[in-house]
């Protein structure tokens, strides 16, 4: 469990300094994504415990952003507000999003190969 | 009573029992997507700092540890997405094709409403991360300096009622059950409605629900890299 969580934690810090030390645009949590993924194609296989702590943090995923949800206390006012603005664009650019992927793969995909 | 607000453990342990509490009662209930434990975790604890009226930041200084991870976890996104990698490279570039448009049209698209309709900006640029899986959402928020929960907000408050619409869409675009349809279908579910997306896909086929963990994985890592050099370079 340890060795998995000192990959995790030094792969974020490590993409945080890339990504305050050169000052990009990519956050850090996700350039720390993008090394772990590129350590494992390197290994050809994952680690047991970064496979344990991975899997268990993801399978509750869910819990981690609800602190960060009830932000939305700060902003109920702008929300209602807004109610209808928030609806037709996620509605608008999900439909069309949905359909054009559905489309796309379609006629880029070699078909039945799997 | 204030002894007991003052202390952050009351907002950690009210976060976790609401998000236990409403698993609980979505698992006892038949799994249906309206019931999904983190939206009414969040309600939950939006009523609990109003009520008491302690502050968010107050709230935070208990719900902060679960906030910590987000970053952890976001590294972690890796393991799923290598375990799919002999998946991936069956089909590569139709994948990877697909995923980027659909990053940019998501956003597009969904910018572009906002604008039209004359929200304020903190919105219009939330609004692009709409179907990016909520961690990389939120560290995407951090960057561009839109408020976190925003972009939370948009991610579900959003997706939830057109979830319940995707099979009538589906049926309208003539999809049949042949693989590449259900592949199809998984890789757009998976694209646009994430998380909730990935459930609905593995209760159509385990090919679909694959295929959707792909377009989960991939939308996140190419929004997390595009949208705020996008946005940086364009819009701020």
């Amino acid at each position: 469990m340890i060795k998995g969580f000192i990959v995790l934690i030094g792969l974020l810090l490590f993409g945080n300094l890339i990504s305050e030390g050169l000052s990009l645009p990519v956050p850090g949590s996700v350039i720390g994504m993008v090394l772990l993924f590129l350590g494992l194609v390197f290994l050809k296989r994952v680690p047991e415990d970064v496979g344990k702590v991975s899997d268990g943090l993801i399978a509750q995923i869910g819990l981690l952003f609800v602190p960060a949800g009830a932000g939305i206390s700060l902003y109920l006012g702008m929300i209602a507000e807004s109610w209808l603005v928030i609806i037709l664009a996620a509605l608008g650019s999900t439909v069309l999003t949905i359909i054009f992927t559905v489309l796309l793969f379609k006629l880029l995909s070699k078909g039945d190969a799997t | 009573m204030s002894a007991l607000l003052q202390d952050p453990l009351t907002s950690l342990l009210i976060t976790l029992l609401a998000f236990y509490g409403f698993g609980e009662v979505q698992k006892k209930l038949g799994g249906h997507a309206m019931l999904n434990p983190v939206v009414w975790a969040i309600i939950t604890c939006v009523v609990f700092i109003k009520v008491s009226g302690i502050s968010y930041q107050h709230y935070m200084d208990g719900a902060g540890i679960i906030h910590f991870l987000l970053g952890p976890v976001t590294v972690a996104l890796a393991v799923p997405l290598y375990r799919l990698l002999g998946t991936i490279s069956k089909d590569a570039k139709a994948i990877l094709v697909t995923i980027t448009l659909g990053v940019l049209l998501s956003a597009f698209s969904a910018y572009a409403i906002m604008v039209f309709m004359g929200a304020e900006q903190d919105m219009q640029l939330a609004v692009t991360s709409k179907s990016v899986t909520a961690p990389i959402a939120i560290e995407i928020a951090r960057k561009i300096g839109t408020p976190e929960s925003l972009a939370v907000l948009f991610v579900f408050a959003t997706n939830i009622p057109w979830l319940l619409f995707t099979g009538v869409l589906f049926k309208t675009l003539r999809l049949k059950n042949t693989q590449q349809d259900e592949r199809a279908q998984g890789l757009a579910l998976g694209t646009v409605c994430h998380g909730l997306g990935v459930a609905r896909a593995f209760q159509i086929s385990e090919l679909c629900g694959t295929y959707a963990v792909i377009g989960m994985s991939l939308m996140g890592i190419l929004s997390g890299i595009l949208l705020p050099i996008l946005i940086l370079t364009f819009v701020l």
